[in-house]
């Protein structure tokens, strides 16, 4: 475990040295954020019918993902890790007394968390400060529901552990595709529509609601952010947080089996 | 004391054949024809503990397979290898704790922290005690001269102070053996002589056997005690340089540097070429007199200059990789 977590801190450490990166992807992430928001709030004036959200806690739900967007696993996905399985660079990975599986995840974890600690928290004080200054309060972030915030924050834990298996995941794959690039647009549109990142998932038709609630893609978004704004029922909560637990072990398990698979195949199929 | 031995390797890829143009690419979708490539075929050697095994071949001679099966990354299809008395493919986690491995075209280090983090990673994957840590540290840093290199950010160091920091890096867990993959390639003059340096200074003071691949003769010369020259996945020679010069004949290189224009009579048995009135003559020493040659040049130009040595190495081992292609 020693390992892992000694992977985990030295991605960190070699990531968080990329300040104006950080900047530029809180500012990017803020833009978007405002495209969501005009879209949707444009959508509810529109419409004669009850909506499932209040308009506040919509766009609490948007920031939420907004601020969320580097740990997502739609966020560097095509990373230089990605392609080691094409370029051979694996060959010195697989040298190393470490499971491979566990060596990738580690580092994603790091990746991710770095993502937190930097493009999040620049999002976060830029709203807070911003958006007043420029008299756009009412479009804002809410303040989240305090009740929830113990298990906001064990659901964010998963959050982050659940997209770095995800990514991992697609890695792995790389092993029957050599490259990861059609395997990480096919879950970038799919995890952009089932986590709730396109359209909340609360305005999704009944089919196809439940299917997104199968799928493991909700509990990187969609979970954790209707824990901040607190439109979720305690029985949800905890619902929502054990489907999060399932997923991560499911995902987890296929990983570290492809990774078994994809190196003995590695070794009958040569590097 | 055997370190390595490898009895009766073999290797086959099965790789995915296309025809050419659109067409081919579009019957490809439909059916895949598979061809076979041999990269190994029956391939046996041993490598004695302390060793240094000066490994060649021509690209695609089945070189990296073999280091990939020593390494444990890859399975055989046949045959039998124990590296250091375990087999490799059986477990490889505990395998890679006893080899250290250097690709030389490849990096190891975390491109944007200093190299000494990408150490202290390593130290905790291969659970190096702390005090054994300092040690091999100490005598890496001043053998491979690191100190200045350590807290320099891997991506702002040249080439040649990265690949001794990738040496260091394959070490510092103290292996029985080490891989080194083309550690020399792209790298000047003096960071070639460093890096060779210290090579063979440690495998001299800890006995370390290392397996070497590379294309660079130089390497060859001054490193290795043994050499195994490889072709489509057979041994074609297997013995020290000294041998294989005089399995190449005694063949001699013979340059003048001349004067005037006049074409020179050709000698038999010998290879001339000529440029800018620098004529390089190659001949076997033992079938042809230096004499006949050195009067076909004076009689019709004046001698400048003249070099006579043996043939280089390089060119001895192009002409038996040629020799087995024909």
């Amino acid at each position: 475990m020693r390992i892992y977590w000694a992977l985990f801190k030295t991605e960190l450490q070699s990531h968080l040295q990329y300040r104006i990166a950080a900047v530029a992807g809180a500012v990017t992430n803020i833009a978007f954020g405002f495209f969501r928001i005009f879209l949707l709030t444009a959508f509810y004036g529109a419409s004669q019918g009850k909506q499932p959200m209040s308009l506040s806690d919509l766009y609490s739900y948007v920031w939420f993902g907004q601020v969320l967007f580097g740990v997502l696993p739609v966020t560097g996905m095509l990373s230089s890790d990605s392609e080691e399985i094409r370029t051979g660079d694996v060959a010195y990975r697989l040298t190393r007394p470490v499971s491979l599986y566990g060596f990738y995840f580690a580092r994603v974890v790091g990746q991710k968390v770095t993502a937190l600690c930097s493009r999040s928290l620049i999002q976060v004080v830029l709203l807070l400060t911003l958006l007043p200054l420029l008299g756009l309060s009412r479009y804002g972030m809410g303040s989240p529901a305090w009740g929830f915030l113990p298990l906001l924050a064990l659901s964010l834990v998963l959050t982050i552990l659940l997209s770095a298996a995800i990514h991992t995941f697609v890695y792995m794959t790389g092993f029957w595709t050599v490259s990861t690039r059609g395997s990480s647009s096919l879950a970038y549109a799919v995890i952009s529509l089932f986590s709730g990142l396109l359209v909340p998932l609360a305005f999704f038709p009944g089919g196809l609601r439940t299917v997104a609630d199968v799928l493991p893609f909700r509990g990187v978004y969609d979970t954790p952010a209707r824990l901040y704004s607190g439109t979720m029922s305690p029985a949800e909560a905890l619902g929502g947080l054990g489907h999060q637990a399932l997923w991560l072990a499911v995902l987890v398990a296929l990983g570290v089996f492809l990774a078994r698979r994809g190196t003995a195949k590695l070794e009958v199929a040569g590097g | 004391m055997s370190c390595i031995t490898v009895k009766h390797l073999s290797k086959t890829y099965r790789i995915a054949k296309r025809g050419r143009g659109v067409g081919g690419a579009l019957k490809g979708l439909v059916r895949r024809e598979k061809r076979e490539i041999h990269a190994l075929r029956d391939l046996s050697f041993s490598v004695e503990e302390g060793e240094i095994l000066g490994y060649i071949g021509p690209n695609g001679a089945g070189k990296s397979t073999t280091i990939k099966i020593m390494g444990g990354i890859m399975r055989p299809d046949g045959g039998e290898c124990t590296v250091a008395g375990r087999i490799p493919w059986k477990d490889r986690i505990a395998h890679v704790r006893g080899i250290g491995v250097v690709f030389g075209q490849r990096t190891q280090l975390w491109w944007d922290l200093p190299a000494v983090e990408s150490f202290r990673l390593l130290k905790t994957m291969y659970r190096v005690p702390e005090a054994r840590y300092r040690g091999n540290m100490e005598e890496l840093t001043s053998l491979l001269s690191l100190g200045p290199l350590l807290d320099t950010p891997v991506r702002q160091l040249s080439l040649g102070q990265r690949m001794r920091c990738e040496i260091a890096a394959s070490l510092l867990h103290g292996p029985e053996v080490l891989f080194l993959d083309e550690p020399t390639i792209g790298l000047d003059a003096n960071a070639k002589i460093a890096v060779r340096g210290f090579i063979r200074e440690y495998n001299r003071k800890r006995r370390l056997t290392v397996i070497l691949t590379t294309h660079d003769m130089d390497d060859i010369e001054e490193l290795s005690h043994r050499i195994l020259v490889l072709h489509e996945g057979e041994i074609i020679y297997q013995g020290d340089v000294a041998g294989l010069r005089r399995r190449a004949g005694e063949s001699r290189q013979l340059v003048i540097d001349t004067e005037g224009e006049a074409p020179i009579d050709a000698v038999p048995g010998v290879e001339a070429a000529e440029e800018d009135g620098r004529v390089t003559f190659r001949y076997d020493a033992a079938r042809t007199d230096v004499n006949a040659i050195i009067s076909a040049v004076t009689a019709s130009r004046r001698i400048v200059d003249l070099v006579s040595g043996s043939e280089p190495i390089e060119r001895i081992v192009a002409r038996v990789y040629r020799e087995r292609g024909a």
